[in-house]
């Protein structure tokens, strides 16, 4: 008995039609299509209803009552579910949406001061802040879009993983001190960076968090290839950083852009000049909507479009 | 909108300028690959994030309670109507996912199916609790009122389902999503993404059978 192709089950899965009668023949005496048949068919209706949209996150004693009966790493302890805020504009795969309890900051083991691992991340719920608040003009609150698997363990990675970047150990090694000062360790937890850097000083350049880093990879026909890092300074002022290894020839512009993951749309950022420049990210732009970096190739000829001709694209990951 | 088309030239900015690391052909496609270094756990697809389970690295426990236990905590509020039971059943699915983890078969199940049978399971067994500890004229009116049976099971299998159509590569997300939402058949899903036919079919196909490989649950008898 010869079956039916593959190609043509799935066909028919996606047509939601009833099979013609010779196939239908088949599927009535060939018990192996049309199991495929049926998982086909329920797949598709399975993706068709879709997911939920909102699903709740249960409480942080859960997490903490199953962590303390296995006896898991102490490092371990926080809330997988508590995010870093300002890394809530980086999603992973942006699905489920989750609600979201207090946030806390993700710190590399290796860079954490000794003192801050008493910082009890798995403090009741009674006196840790519901509602992380955010310094005016922060990334979107998380709320809307959380991924699934975005929460970062605040504490272990396992070997093999890139080392935390420089930048982000200068960074974060700078507000720990302020921030244990803190008076409230609930809220120390909870509003982490934020505050942190704006209990140092007005926000600007000098007080730059690295939220994440891409590494832009060449395109066909190009040699050059840089990094872009995503800044956010105290004021919640979002900054993405160009640095590119080569310069490209002269005589054409050099665009930044944003990018869809799907890269179903995206937006101009500006011109790059020489190979290394600092462009402002506008306050409503979801960057886990656009995590792409792309630097084109531009003629100088008024058109605004995409010209289609990518130096270096990467996608921005939490750093 | 004053340009029409964001794209002056080549419209497939789906294809990416790194060809290692992808499991497909040159179109790419199928699920994000990740470098050859172990990466982070939020980072890891099901599969890795299954095989890091099973291994017993507690990052990945972590990381699957991360993932679904919003999902473990929804299906018991629904099924049990309280949230304190809820987060007492997600509590023991997890505890004795990590503690049964020898007998999980990546081969039979997605973690998260598998994950979600426990579910079913703990949840089964707190109604039970629930009905020896009460006289028996409430525990006819407790089933009645939340019996699991009236339930929506496929809420499960739709949210992981949903969580597979989000991992695939940009371009077959993008093949999967027209053809899902917007009804488009592949051959006009070839002409709206300018891409061959055969490439459209191949995407669906490919697409079809990970997103399977999610829900799906080796040796039980599929459900219509």
């Amino acid at each position: 008995m010869s079956h039916i192709e593959p190609d043509d089950l799935v066909t028919l899965a996606l047509d939601g039609e009833q099979p013609d009668h010779a196939a239908q023949a088949h599927l009535d005496e060939c018990a192996e299509c049309r199991a495929e048949y049926d998982a086909l068919v329920r797949t598709i209706h399975l993706g068709r209803e879709g997911g939920e949209p909102e699903l709740e996150a249960p409480p942080s004693r859960v997490w903490s009552a199953i962590h303390g009966e296995l006896g898991l790493a102490p490092e371990l302890t926080a809330d997988p579910l508590s995010a870093p805020p300002n890394a809530s504009a980086l999603a992973e795969t942006p699905f489920p949406a989750v609600t979201r309890g207090p946030e806390v900051p993700r710190v590399p083991e290796a860079t954490r001061p000794r003192e801050a691992t008493r910082v009890p991340e798995a403090t009741p719920e009674a006196t840790r802040p519901r509602e992380a608040t955010r310094p005016p003009g922060a990334t979107r609150p998380r709320e809307a879009t959380r991924p699934p698997g975005s929460a970062r363990p605040a504490g272990s990675r396992p070997p093999g993983s890139r080392p935390p970047r420089r930048a982000d150990t200068r960074a974060r090694r700078r507000w720990w001190p302020v921030a244990l000062a803190a008076a409230s360790v609930g809220v120390l937890v909870g509003l982490a960076l934020g505050v942190g850097l704006s209990g140092i000083g007005s926000g600007g350049e000098r007080n730059q968090t690295v939220l994440a880093s891409a590494t832009l990879d060449a395109f066909p026909g190009w040699s050059t290839g840089g990094t872009a890092v995503l800044e956010e300074d105290g004021d919640g002022m979002r900054t993405i950083v160009v640095d590119l290894d080569d310069d490209v020839a002269e005589g054409e512009l050099r665009e930044v852009w944003l990018i869809r993951a799907d890269a179903s749309g995206l937006l101009s950022l500006g011109f790059l000049e020489g190979t290394s420049g600092r462009f402002a990210v506008p306050a409503g732009v979801d960057l886990d909507e656009f995590r792409l970096v792309d630097v084109s190739a531009e003629p100088v000829d008024g058109d605004p479009s995409h010209s289609g001709d990518s130096i270096v694209r990467g996608e921005l990951r939490r750093a | 909108m004053l340009i029409e088309s964001p794209w002056r030239a080549d419209p497939r900015l789906g294809r990416s300028p790194w060809a290692g690391g992808l499991t497909d052909d040159e179109v790419g496609g199928g699920e994000r690959q990740l470098s050859s270094m172990s990466p982070a756990p939020d980072r890891m697809d099901d599969p890795e994030l299954a095989r890091a389970f099973a291994a017993g690295e507690e990052s990945a426990l972590r990381e699957a309670y991360a993932r679904w236990s919003p999902l473990v905590f929804r299906l018991a509020v629904r099924s049990l109507g309280d949230r304190s039971d809820a987060e007492d059943v997600t509590q023991q699915v997890y505890i004795s996912a990590w503690r049964t983890r020898a007998s999980y078969d990546p081969t039979r199940s997605s973690l998260s199916a598998w994950i979600v049978g426990i579910t079913r399971h703990r949840i089964a067994d707190a109604h039970e609790a629930r009905s020896r500890s009460r006289a028996i004229e409430e525990a006819a009116v407790a089933a009645a009122a939340v019996s699991p049976a009236v339930e929506d099971d496929d809420l499960a299998e739709r949210v992981m389902v949903a969580e597979g159509l989000a991992a695939l590569e940009p371009v077959p997300r993008r093949v999967m999503h027209l053809a899902f939402y917007e009804q488009l058949s592949q051959a006009q899903i070839a002409e709206t993404l300018d891409l061959p036919l055969g490439t459209v079919k191949s995407h669906v196909r490919r697409s079809l059978s990970r997103l399977r490989t999610r829900w799906e649950v080796g040796d039980e008898p599929h459900r219509t």
